[in-house]
C-alpha cells in the first residue's frame, strides 16, 4: 500500500476507534479489587443486621441491581474510567455556577479589586490583573494561587476532586488542607514616570520625580477557609441540594423521563424474557431476572457473610453474561445509562447550585511589599453570603463582605514625633452575580471599598530620584522616610467579567473611581483588565487526574 | 371494593394483581416525608405523575410488570414503600424498599415488579 494511503487508512481507523465507546470498552478487564467494585452496595450494613427477618428484607434490597442499587450495579459492570468521567461532568455543571471564586491578588490598597471573594480554587489559579484600585504607584501584578490539600494530591498522582463511593468514607472527605490556599503575587511591568510629594517626619516639604520600573515579589498570603460550604467538596454542599429538590418537581420530572428511557433500554429486557429469549407476557414464564433474584437470595442466605462479596459478585458477573446474552449491544445500552444518570445528577446539583446561601467565611494574612513603601502585613476577615430569593426563583448573587487591618513590619513615623506599626483599617463590600442564567457568559460585580488611614502613608525616593519638573519643591533624600497626607480613601468599583465556558477562563473588565490615591489627594479613575485561570474545570475533564 | 395489589408470599416479586386491575398508587417514605415521585414507567412505557406523585396503573401484561418510578426528596438508604390508594379511601403498603446509592447522594430509580396473573 503507498505511504500515503497507509497513512489515510491508519487515520481512518483511529478516527473510528475514537469515535467508538464499545462494547471493548466496557468489557475490558477491571482492575478494581472486588470490594472496590461493590462499593455502592450497601454490604456492610446488611451484614451489621443481627435479626434475621430485617436482614432477608435487605438481603432483597441488596440484590435489587435493577430497581435501588441500579447504580451500584452500573458502578460494578462498567470500568472505572467510565464511572471517573461522568463523575467529573456532573462536577462540572456546579462549579461552572460558582460566582465567588478569589482567583486574583487578595483585595486592598494594592488589589486590583474592591473586595476578597470566599471562594478557594481547588488546585491552581493564575491571574494577570491590570488597575489598582487605591495606589498611587500602579503596576501590574501577576498572582499563583495554589490549594494545599489539591497540591498535595495533585503530587501524589491522587484525583485533586475524587469520585466517591459511600463504603468509602475517608475517601470524599478532604482534610483541613482543602481549605488552605497560599499565593504570590509580583510586579511583572513598568509603574511608569511617577511624581510624588509629601513631608519629612520634621514637617518640611519634599518631594521627587522618579521612573520606576522595580519587578519584584508583591506580596505573598496564606488563606483559610473557617466555613466553606459552597466547595463542592464539602458534606455541608451535598446535603443542601437534597432539602431543595422539592421546589424543581416539573424540570427533574422531564429529565426523570429521559432517565427512565436508558433504564428501559438497559435493565428491562432481562425482566421481560423468559430462559428460552420468549416474552414472559406471551409464555407466562418466568423472566431471567426474577430466577437469578430468587437464586441469588437463596445462595447468599446460605453463604456467611464474610463471604458475601464473594457471592454477590459471582452472580452480578453471571448477570451481566445473561443480559449480553439477551442483547449484544447490552454493554453501550449501559455506559448511555451511566451517561444518563449523570446528566439527571448533574441537573439536580446544578439546580440547587443556585440557591446554596450558606455563607462563607475566610480568615486571610498578606505579607506586601508594595513599591517605595515599607512592607506590610494585612489581617482580613471575608464573609459571603448569598440573600434567600422567591421559592423557586434561582438567586445566583453574593453579597461579599471584608473587614481588614494594616500593619507596618517596622515601627514607621507618625507625624506627630512618635512612631507606630498600625497603618490602616479597611472595610469592603461587593455584590456579583451571572448576568442572567446561572452559567451565563457575563458575570457582574459592583463593589465599594473605604480605607480609613491611622498613621499618614509612608514611602521613600530611590537612588535615581530628581526633583519634581516645574517645581522648587526641595529633592527628597533617597532612602529617607515622606509622610504623605492622611486621610480616608473611598473607591467604587464596576468589573464585568466574561467568562469562558468549563476553560477556567475569567477576562475581568471594569472600572474604579476613588476620591484619593494613598499618597496623593484628587480623584483617581481607572480601568481594570485582566486575565483569572482557574485549573478547577480542567480537573473535571473526563480523563483528566 | 378493596385493594388490587397484594404482598408476593413467594417473594419472587414485589406484589401480585389481575391483569384487568386498575391500581392508583404513590410512594412514601417514613424517613423522608418529602418524598414523591416526578417520573415513572410501566414496562418502558410512560406512567402520567400527578402534582401529588400519584400514578394510576393499567393495562398490565401477564406475568412481570416492571413499574420504574424517579424518586426526589430521599437520601441513600432511606426507606421507600409502594402504597396502593384503594377505592375506599383507604390506603395499603404493598412493599418496602430502601434508596440505593449514587455519586453525592441518592440514586432516584426505585422500582417494583409486580407479577399479574
Amino acid at each position: 500500500m503507498p505511504r500515503k494511503h497507509r497513512t489515510v487508512a491508519a487515520a481512518c481507523i483511529a478516527g473510528v476507534l475514537a469515535l467508538a465507546p464499545t462494547r471493548a470498552a466496557a468489557q475490558q478487564i477491571d482492575p478494581r479489587s472486588i470490594e472496590e467494585r461493590l462499593a455502592f452496595f450497601p454490604l456492610a450494613g446488611v451484614v451489621s443486621l443481627a435479626d434475621s427477618l430485617t436482614r432477608n428484607a435487605a438481603l432483597d434490597n441488596l440484590v435489587d441491581v435493577t430497581g435501588p442499587q441500579s447504580y451500584a450495579f452500573l458502578h460494578y459492570a462498567l470500568p472505572p474510567s467510565v464511572l471517573v468521567n461522568d463523575f467529573r461532568r456532573f462536577l462540572q455543571t456546579a462549579n461552572s455556577a460558582r460566582v465567588d471564586q478569589q482567583i486574583g491578588s487578595l483585595a486592598g490598597g494594592g488589589s486590583t479589586g474592591a473586595a476578597s471573594r470566599t471562594g478557594l480554587t481547588a488546585l491552581l489559579g493564575f491571574a494577570f490583573e491590570t488597575g489598582a484600585v487605591t495606589q498611587t504607584v500602579d503596576q501590574n501584578a501577576a498572582t499563583l494561587r495554589a490549594n494545599a490539600d489539591g497540591l498535595l494530591r495533585f503530587l501524589s498522582n491522587q484525583d485533586v476532586i475524587p469520585p466517591c463511593a459511600p463504603s468509602q468514607p475517608d475517601c470524599g472527605t478532604p482534610g483541613w488542607l482543602k481549605d488552605v490556599e497560599l499565593a504570590a503575587s509580583f510586579n511583572v511591568s513598568d509603574a511608569g514616570q511617577q511624581n510624588i510629594r509629601g513631608t519629612t517626619p520634621a514637617g518640611s516639604a519634599a518631594g521627587f520625580s522618579a521612573l520606576l520600573d522595580n519587578r519584584q515579589l508583591a506580596g505573598f498570603s496564606v488563606r483559610y477557609a473557617v466555613s466553606n460550604p459552597r466547595d463542592p467538596r464539602s458534606p455541608q454542599y451535598r446535603a443542601k441540594w437534597v432539602a431543595w429538590l422539592q421546589s424543581n418537581r416539573s424540570q427533574l420530572g422531564i429529565a426523570g423521563d429521559s432517565l427512565l428511557t436508558f433504564v428501559k433500554a438497559a435493565l428491562l429486557p432481562i425482566q421481560q424474557r423468559d430462559v428460552n429469549g420468549q416474552l414472559v407476557s406471551a409464555t407466562t414464564l418466568p423472566d431471567q431476572y426474577t430466577i437469578w433474584s430468587a437464586d441469588t437470595r437463596g445462595r447468599l442466605a446460605k453463604e456467611s457473610p464474610d463471604r458475601w462479596a464473594l457471592v454477590l459478585a459471582a452472580q452480578l458477573d453471571d448477570l451481566l453474561a445473561r443480559m449480553r446474552r439477551l442483547d449484544p449491544e447490552f454493554d453501550t445500552k449501559l455506559m448511555a445509562l451511566a451517561d444518563a444518570y449523570m446528566r439527571y445528577l448533574s441537573l439536580q446539583r446544578s439546580l440547587a447550585a443556585t440557591l446554596v446561601t450558606d455563607p462563607g467565611l475566610t480568615v486571610d494574612y498578606v505579607h506586601s511589599r508594595p513599591t517605595l513603601q515599607p512592607q506590610l502585613d494585612t489581617v482580613r476577615v471575608a464573609w459571603a453570603y448569598s440573600p434567600r430569593g422567591t421559592p423557586g426563583v434561582p438567586n445566583t448573587g453574593t453579597i461579599t463582605v471584608n473587614a481588614a487591618v494594616d500593619r507596618f513590619r517596622d515601627a514607621q513615623p507618625d507625624g506627630t514625633g512618635q512612631t507606630s506599626r498600625w497603618k490602616a483599617a479597611q472595610a469592603a463590600v461587593q455584590f456579583d452575580r451571572p448576568l442572567g442564567a446561572t452559567a451565563a457568559a457575563a458575570q457582574l460585580s459592583i463593589g465599594a471599598y473605604v480605607q480609613y488611614q491611622l498613621t499618614p502613608g509612608i514611602f521613600s525616593a530611590p537612588e535615581s530620584a530628581t526633583t519634581l519638573p516645574g517645581t522648587s519643591i526641595p529633592l527628597a533624600p533617597a532612602g529617607r522616610p515622606l509622610l504623605a497626607e492622611k486621610g480616608t480613601v473611598v473607591a467604587t468599583q464596576a468589573l464585568l467579567t466574561i467568562r469562558l465556558a468549563d476553560s477556567g477562563i475569567k477576562i475581568p473588565l471594569g472600572v474604579s473611581w476613588a476620591n484619593r490615591s494613598e499618597f496623593a489627594t484628587g480623584t483617581v479613575v481607572r480601568g481594570h483588565v485582566g486575565l483569572t485561570f482557574d485549573t478547577t474545570p480542567l480537573l473535571l475533564v473526563p480523563s483528566a487526574r | 371494593m378493596s385493594c388490587c395489589l397484594d404482598p408476593d408470599p413467594t417473594g419472587l416479586y414485589d406484589a401480585r394483581t389481575s391483569v384487568s386491575a386498575r391500581a392508583k398508587v404513590f410512594v412514601e417514605s417514613d424517613a423522608s416525608p418529602t418524598a414523591c415521585a416526578v417520573s415513572a414507567t410501566m414496562n418502558g412505557q410512560p406512567v402520567e405523575v400527578t402534582a401529588s406523585g400519584r400514578m394510576t396503573l393499567s393495562g398490565l401484561q401477564p406475568s412481570t410488570n416492571v413499574l420504574a418510578i424517579i424518586v426526589v426528596g430521599t437520601q441513600a438508604n432511606n426507606d421507600i414503600h409502594l402504597v396502593e390508594a384503594c377505592p375506599d379511601g383507604t390506603t395499603r403498603r404493598v412493599k418496602q424498599k430502601f434508596i440505593g446509592a449514587a455519586p453525592g447522594g441518592p440514586n432516584p430509580l426505585v422500582s417494583f415488579r409486580i407479577h399479574a396473573s
